[in-house]
């Protein structure tokens, strides 16, 4: 992880890796949510849980 | 990029009548449905189940500015715009165990300002009620500007004639939906928003891989990959107390916790401030393909829109017409609901009308999301300024009632005169913080002063509150 430091201006730039990890986390992240609502909510409305 | 609109004016037509058409009738549809009493109107009968709490959560918290702003400040920041926005998300983990201890101390509350007026007292309770509603009023006209901002952008649509349909649908559905309605079309927003978003993701990054960003954003833009850039860590304490103030007050949330089923709502909250954590990551992720494609962004907060229909074709601009009217509609129809929630029961059954019915209350409801609606057009009628600084103005208000609501649940010695105080003066100085520091440190101010002056206050007069008390409404 590059890690540059001036007096001024600090800077600790993100690697590539964290990067790609982030972006695609976050995706993976949120389609996973979607999922487990709807799954949820399958199992609730079985249940007649719903409301 | 020329100032040309991205969709195509007839088919953006068939998007807003279909939506409409759907929103209304679902909306009038599950309205219909249980007893019809007030507590069915402002609280959906109080039993909703995880799914509809948890989305009902993403969908009123996923608003215009989460769709728009993100991705503005993700381009303009980089980074820590997105995962300060992101922190956002804290508001509702936070609220979490509050919102457990609200359901067992207030089993028939039904609005934030109950609690304020039963804990704190009438004078603390009005000064509550102004700091809530001109948020709730800034919050609106943000959303109201969003749309006709939106439609304008994407459509050609005239700036009001926009605003004007996005708000009309959302006080329809929410006026004769009540709250039922509001949660049923939430649960349906969030998954066509969350799915969405997922979609344009996957496909624009499929176009550009996540190694190009990368590498254009550390050659042309690194300050944007920059995890120390102190105007980014400024914004993300900022957005994450915001976020506390505006979860902790507000009525949205709070309604939430009355209109769902006690087993629930600690796993609701925390699931939805999981799942929503992402969505500005995501939509910031989004929005830094723009930089690494060089791409014209005439107006900062259009970017979202501007780089999925460049990257997606005219199928982008109508996912994101799609993914930006849902975001909307969901967040006005549960502002109109929460805050017709708040003034029905406060304003008028607690102040005008005292010892109001059932019916009275009811239809109380009803003429207030017509009239907020109403307002909202009149307010937006002018695009003033950017949404954000709007927003961030706001938030010197909603910071202050963070320490007095979260010690007036858990400490029986936090003091009257000091909550009041502590709203009075951290309103005060953070809004003299926007001004005259940046608007960035309006929410830090603001919650600093009010945690002191609660603080020193109840611990130099302690109050013995009976618990007991709150359980009435």
């Amino acid at each position: 992880m590059p890690l540059l430091s001036t007096a001024t201006n600090p800077q600790w730039l993100l690697s590539a890796s964290l990067f790609r990890l982030l972006v695609v986390g976050s995706i993976i992240g949120l389609a996973t949510a979607t999922l487990v609502i709807v799954l949820i909510w399958l199992k609730e409305w079985r249940e007649g849980k719903v409301w | 990029m020329t100032d040309a609109p991205l969709l195509d004016a007839g088919l953006a037509w068939l998007l807003l009548v279909a939506f409409s058409v759907l929103w209304i009738a679902l909306g009038v549809w599950w309205g219909k449905r249980g007893k019809g009493d007030a507590d069915d109107y402002l609280l959906a009968g109080r039993n909703i189940g995880l799914a509809l709490s948890t989305a009902t959560l993403m969908a009123s918290w996923v608003t215009g500015n989460t769709t728009l702003a993100a991705p503005e400040v993700g381009y303009t920041l980089g980074l820590w715009g997105m995962l300060g926005y992101a922190l956002a998300g804290l508001g509702l983990f936070l609220f979490a165990p509050l919102a457990v201890r609200i359901k067992r101390l207030m089993p028939t509350g039904r609005t934030s300002g109950d609690f304020v007026r039963l804990r704190y007292g009438r004078l603390c309770w009005a000064v509550f009620l102004l700091i809530t509603l001109a948020y709730t009023l800034g919050f609106l006209i943000t959303q109201g500007m969003g749309a006709g901002l939106l439609l304008q952008a994407l459509s050609g649509f005239d700036y009001r004639l926009g605003m004007v349909c996005v708000i009309g649908v959302s006080t329809t559905y929410t006026l004769f939906g009540g709250m039922r309605g509001v949660v049923g079309t939430d649960f349906i927003q969030s998954l066509l928003i969350m799915a969405l978003l997922v979609l344009v993701a996957v496909l624009g990054y499929s176009r550009i891989s996540v190694e190009q960003v990368y590498a254009a954003l550390a050659t042309e833009n690194p300050s944007r990959l920059n995890m120390l850039l102190p105007a980014g860590l400024l914004f993300a304490w900022n957005t994450g107390l915001f976020s506390m103030g505006e979860v902790f007050h507000n009525n949205i949330w709070w309604s939430r916790v009355f209109a769902s089923r006690p087993s629930v709502v600690f796993r609701s909250f925390v699931l939805g401030g999981l799942a929503w954590t992402t969505v500005p990551i995501v939509t910031g992720a989004i929005a830094l393909m723009a930089l690494a494609q060089n791409l014209d962004v005439p107006q900062v907060n259009m970017v979202f829109p501007l780089i999925t229909a460049q990257l997606l074709g005219s199928g982008g601009a109508v996912v994101v017409f799609i993914i930006i009217f849902a975001s909307l509609t969901s967040t006005l129809d549960s502002l109109l609901a929460a805050s017709a929630d708040l003034i029905a029961e406060d304003v008028v059954a607690h102040w005008l009308l005292s010892g109001a019915s059932d019916q009275q209350i009811r239809q109380s409801a009803r003429l207030v999301v017509v009239g907020l609606g109403l307002l909202t057009m009149l307010l937006s009628w002018q695009y003033v300024t950017s949404m954000y600084q709007l927003l961030l103005f706001t938030g010197a208000l909603v910071a202050s009632t963070i320490w007095p609501i979260a010690m007036g649940l858990y400490w029986p010695q936090a003091n009257r005169q000091a909550a009041t105080a502590a709203m009075v003066l951290g309103s005060i100085t953070g809004l003299l913080a926007y001004v005259l520091v940046a608007p960035y440190c309006a929410a830090l101010v603001s919650a600093a002063v009010s945690a002191v002056v609660m603080g020193l206050g109840s611990h130099w007069n302690p109050e013995r509150f009976d618990w007991r008390l709150l359980a009435g409404r």
